[in-house]
């Protein structure tokens, strides 16, 4: 089992668009998967048409993984189930303050889920506190997307810092340029210029659609509304080049 | 992915969408997901081996991919291991090309052909069960299977509605309910395709044809009523193979059917006593006359069954000349078989079964000397007189007896191996398993023993003036090889007599097999 885990400190650069398609596009390709919502928001268990549990058991996340079995539910799709979020993960950060070896309960958490899946997709919300270190503590992978911009730069560089200065393993990350419009220039000079400095940009990039946009309409990933659409074959692309380094 | 057990009912009739949504209710909405037609075939052989195993083999093509056939091996509606992208339907487990359903045909079937013995027609429509956000909280699937059976003259189709619901995980209370509104429904559990099901269904019934094990027997019942009746159960069983022979499905139909008349005569001569003289000799050379004319073409499938066992014996040099050996041998074959149809289909044959079959039927004479004696009285004593006469045989035996004794020794080892499986109902099944598994362990190297000495004879036969050089080169080069292996057998004789004599086994079959009751 894999651990990949869709994150940015940076908010609204495509994290759920991504972690929503490529578990849709793991699933296709035969994976066991299960995507767990980790931001509170819950966008990416509303996409799935998944509601959260009634009752609040985000206190009890990070005790058993025999908690999460019970929250989890089939999406419509074969191959892809859902861990959806809920309100009070906004205090995962808390509670992982109180608990011992913090940085290791996701992993071990999650280690639970061996049995019954090839892929759990984490798509994480936009912090940098407790729950992200487990999360990079956990992840084989942490895939970020980043929007070609001075902004989003600055962001992706303070991360790589943030693991050299904490003795995070660099090679973890994987990055992917969001949200592109590469009729702008400064799109065209920021890829170029990254790519240059962290040669592991992936090759796919996601271009900036209302395809993307429309999956909050359709609630469904953008295979299932718009197959023939450029969106559609970046996501399909972004998951085999994924897939690969997993 | 989904813990939660799926439903498959038995329903009377297709229920229309509206009727259904009127039945789950109005928090639910139905959509069609999909519908597909799959033209399905139960494959099995004559001898029912899948059935048997508590499995069914699926062979299905779907009717807009003709070509993608797949072949599977179920249980309980549960695959165990399957095979896509089938041009044909396979006939012989050679046919499916490695893993490891490949590996089950093999242990299942060995020579046997596969058959058709159902055709099942199957329409199917997915329909999801979405909530107020349009999320699938369950899936219903509706089946119609039309079923026709492939190997009786009854052509009838008959129909069946299965309804299949599908819980996804997650959402079991949904399911649950949806289960509880659309029970009116149903008629009865069912699963997909369960042959015995299926078979039911086109009243054909496997354990009918085949001959009960072990043969039903009383223990109390006179030796000589009871031998003429296993003898008619074993001619009819025996006869039930002529039209594969016929038709030439494979060689299992042949070895089959020699080996049921063969165990008709085993018993005449084991318990000759429980005829008269004269009946029984008539008897024997009755079925001796029947199965003589089947010889040669059973020789010829030995020798062709063996063809990948020697070739790999031998080294490339002498291939082409065995590969020529096997195309004569095959065309031969093909002579020798038609004859064998022909004389199978004759008056002459019918006739001699008809006299067979009378004589079988007559009311047992009693007066022969152990005709009136109860069987299991008569079982016990030639069980135990043969077991002690393999002990005095082996006893005499070393390296250095001839083949002769050994081939003695091998012969009784196959009467008492008759014996219980004759007399195998009048004992307990965990005792005639023990001894017969003892049993065996010597029978296989005596087996081979033989086996390999009946090969090179065989083989010697087929060398004449006439020969080519290359084929009487593989020939030669073969014996030898058999020779080292029958070299190799007849030194493990003594091993495995040593355990089959030993003390242990020997007090056994005593206290199994001796004349007085136990109380």
């Amino acid at each position: 089992m894999k651990i990949l885990a869709i994150y940015s400190m940076k908010g609204g650069v495509g994290k759920t668009a991504a972690s929503v398609n490529l578990a849709y596009w793991a699933a296709a390709s035969g994976l066991k998967t299960l995507l767990i919502d980790l931001d509170p928001q819950g966008a990416s268990s509303f996409y799935f048409r998944v509601k959260p549990a009634k009752k609040d058991w985000g206190q009890r996340f990070f005790k058993a993984y025999e908690n999460l079995l019970k929250q989890i539910r089939a999406s419509d799709y074969d191959n892809l189930d859902v861990i959806p979020a809920h309100l009070s993960f906004r205090n995962f950060d808390v509670v992982l303050h109180n608990l011992q070896k913090r940085n290791k309960r996701l992993k071990k958490v999650l280690q639970g889920m061996r049995k019954e899946y090839d892929l759990v997709v984490l798509d994480c919300p936009p912090s940098l506190g407790n729950l992200s270190e487990a999360v990079f503590t956990a992840a084989d992978r942490l895939l970020v997307p980043v929007i070609p911009t001075t902004l989003s730069e600055r962001t992706f560089n303070q991360l790589l810092a943030f693991f050299a200065r904490e003795s995070y393993s660099q090679e973890k990350i994987l990055a992917f340029f969001s949200m592109v419009q590469n009729q702008k220039n400064m799109h065209k000079g920021i890829q170029d210029t990254m790519r240059q400095a962290w040669p592991d940009f992936l090759a796919s990039g996601i271009p900036f659609s209302v395809d993307v946009e429309n999956m909050g309409e359709y609630r469904a990933p953008v295979d299932q509304f718009a197959r023939s659409k450029p969106a559609n074959a970046a996501y399909q692309s972004l998951w085999q080049e994924v897939q690969n380094r997993l | 992915m989904n813990n939660v057990k799926d439903y498959c009912w038995l329903i009377s009739q297709q229920p229309s969408r509206k009727r259904l949504q009127t039945l789950i209710g109005p928090s639910l909405r139905l959509t069609e997901e999909g519908r597909w037609d799959t033209s399905i075939r139960l494959l099995d052989d004559f001898d029912w081996h899948v059935h048997r195993s508590g499995q069914s083999l699926i062979y299905s093509i779907p009717d807009d991919e003709p070509n993608q056939g797949r072949c599977e091996l179920i249980k309980s509606d549960t695959p165990v291991c399957k095979q896509d992208n089938l041009s044909t339907q396979p006939v012989f487990w050679t046919d499916v090309h490695g893993g490891k359903l490949q590996q089950s045909l093999k242990k299942l079937l060995g020579y046997s052909a596969l058959i058709p013995v159902l055709q099942v027609d199957e329409q199917r429509t997915l329909l999801a069960c979405r909530d107020e956000e349009q999320k699938i909280q369950l899936r219903l699937e509706l089946i119609k299977q039309t079923v026709s059976s492939q190997i009786s003259a009854d052509a009838t189709q008959h129909d069946r509605v299965l309804l299949r619901i599908l819980p996804l995980r997650g959402y079991d209370k949904e399911a649950t309910r949806v289960a509880e509104s659309l029970r009116r429904l149903r008629q009865k559990d069912a699963e997909l395709l369960n042959t015995g099901e299926l078979l039911a269904l086109c009243k054909i019934e496997p354990e009918a044809e085949l001959l009960p094990s072990p043969l039903p027997l009383d223990p109390r019942e006179p030796t000589g009523v009871a031998l003429l009746a296993t003898a008619r159960l074993l001619l009819q069983q025996a006869r039930r193979y002529e039209q594969g022979v016929i038709d030439d499905t494979d060689t299992e139909y042949l070895h089959q059917y020699r080996v049921n008349v063969r165990r008709i005569r085993s018993l005449l001569s084991l318990l000759k006593q429980a005829v008269p003289d004269q009946e029984g000799r008539e008897l024997r050379q009755g079925l001796a006359k029947l199965v003589r004319p089947t010889n040669a073409l059973r020789d010829m499938d030995v020798f062709l069954l063996q063809q990948s066992f020697y070739a790999d014996m031998l080294p490339q040099p002498f291939q082409p000349g065995l590969d020529a050996l096997f195309r004569e041998t095959e065309q031969r074959r093909q002579q020798v078989q038609q004859e064998l149809a022909a004389y199978l289909s004759s008056e002459v044959y019918q006739q001699e079964c008809r006299w067979l079959d009378t004589q079988l039927k007559k009311p047992a004479d009693l007066c022969a000397p152990l005709a009136a004696v109860p069987l299991r009285q008569v079982a016990s004593s030639k069980i135990l007189k043969t077991y002690k006469r393999i002990c005095k045989l082996g006893g005499g035996i070393t390296d250095t007896t001839p083949d002769e004794q050994v081939h003695d020794l091998r012969l009784d080892c196959k009467k008492l191996r008759y014996l219980l499986d004759f007399f195998a109902a009048l004992y307990p099944q965990e005792q005639i398993s023990r001894h017969t598994k003892a049993l065996k362990g010597l029978q296989t190297i005596l087996g081979d023993f033989n086996d390999y000495a009946v090969q090179q004879a065989a083989l010697l036969e087929q060398v004449n003036a006439q020969t080519e050089p290359d084929q009487a080169a593989a020939i030669h080069g073969l014996v030898a090889l058999l020779y080292q292996k029958q070299l190799t057998a007849r030194s493990q004789v003594m091993q495995a007599l040593q355990t089959f004599a030993g003390d242990t086994l020997r007090a056994d079959f005593k206290a199994a097999y001796s004349l007085k009751e136990k109380k």
